[in-house]
């Protein structure tokens, strides 16, 4: 399947070093040793929002001092690169399992998502076939959002007389776990903040 | 799952259990933070429940809020406006919060 990424990225460089060089890559070091410790929800990689100018916006408002560019590109979701966590029941039991699997072993504490990727993709060079996809996609959502009434993230309901509700606009995050000619098939700026 | 995924898991299964465990270790280790490695699952899901999130980053069983080291995503001032005592620890907020939940 293909989708559209949003990357946020600074300015640093200018515009044109930025289409060459980007996405940048976001690193996951929860031991640094060196300097603040660095987390990423889905591990070390190149993030995307799936198809959300929108929250891309507001993500660089957030965490780029409001200073940033947002890259469009054309995302090639290949079958067998692509671990989808959102939109395939198969590729999330799988998740599951893995979680359980390392959580049981070493020590108890294989218990964040970004935890997870990161162990499984150093076990992978250990045994290659345990962890071979490229690009990974999730949902990103906090318990506060239940209850948030505004109207670009409210919950909708499915029917009058039943509590069961869907969300109509959620953050997909995409992450690349390495660049690809592959999935990665167009970049352009299509956003500069002022 | 598919076959692929049927056999990636079978070789981790093996892999866990016949690899190198010195360097299955190693990959355990950089990838968890273990001076501050958090709360449990269950205790996530029972902040979930609690609805304390910004707490996951922090919690330890026995830490107060309010001695979480500098270095560490605290957000303890959250706490201060929601005027919780931050000599609370993890276990301690989230009874209160869940007798706070049961009051109303």
């Amino acid at each position: 399947m293909q989708t559209v990424g949003h990357h946020v990225c600074l300015k640093t460089g200018g515009r044109a070093k930025v289409l060459d060089e980007s996405p940048f890559l976001a690193e996951y070091i929860p031991n640094n040793l060196e300097e603040e410790n660095k987390y990423q929800f889905l591990g070390s990689g190149y993030y995307y929002w799936d198809d959300n100018l929108n929250y891309a916006k507001t993500w660089g408002k957030n965490h780029c001092r409001g200073d940033f560019f947002i890259v469009e590109s054309d995302l090639n979701l290949a079958k067998g690169l692509f671990l989808d966590l959102v939109g395939n029941r198969g590729d999330i039991r799988f998740f599951y399992n893995l979680m359980k699997d390392l959580s049981s072993h070493v020590r108890k504490d294989a218990r964040t998502i970004a935890g997870v990727i990161d162990i499984a993709r150093g076990l992978e060079v250990l045994a290659p076939g345990t962890f071979s996809y490229k690009v990974i996609r999730s949902l990103d959502y906090t318990q506060f959002e239940k209850t948030d009434k505004s109207e670009d993230k409210k919950a909708v309901r499915y029917v009058e007389n039943k509590f069961n509700i869907t969300l109509l606009n959620p953050r997909f995050i995409i992450c690349l776990l390495e660049k690809s000619d592959v999935i990665l098939l167009s970049k352009t700026i299509v956003y500069e903040s002022k | 799952m598919n076959s692929q995924q049927k056999q990636a898991l079978k070789l981790l299964s093996d892999l866990l259990k016949n690899g190198d465990q010195e360097k299955i270790k190693e990959i355990f280790d950089r990838a968890d933070n273990i001076q501050y490695p958090g709360p449990t699952m269950d205790e996530y899901i029972a902040g979930f429940e609690a609805g304390f999130e910004n707490v996951f980053e922090v919690a330890t069983d026995n830490l107060a809020i309010s001695q979480l080291p500098e270095n560490v995503y605290t957000k303890t001032t959250s706490f201060e406006l929601l005027g919780y005592d931050l000599t609370m620890n993890w276990n301690e907020l989230i009874k209160t919060n869940t007798a706070f939940a049961l009051a109303a």
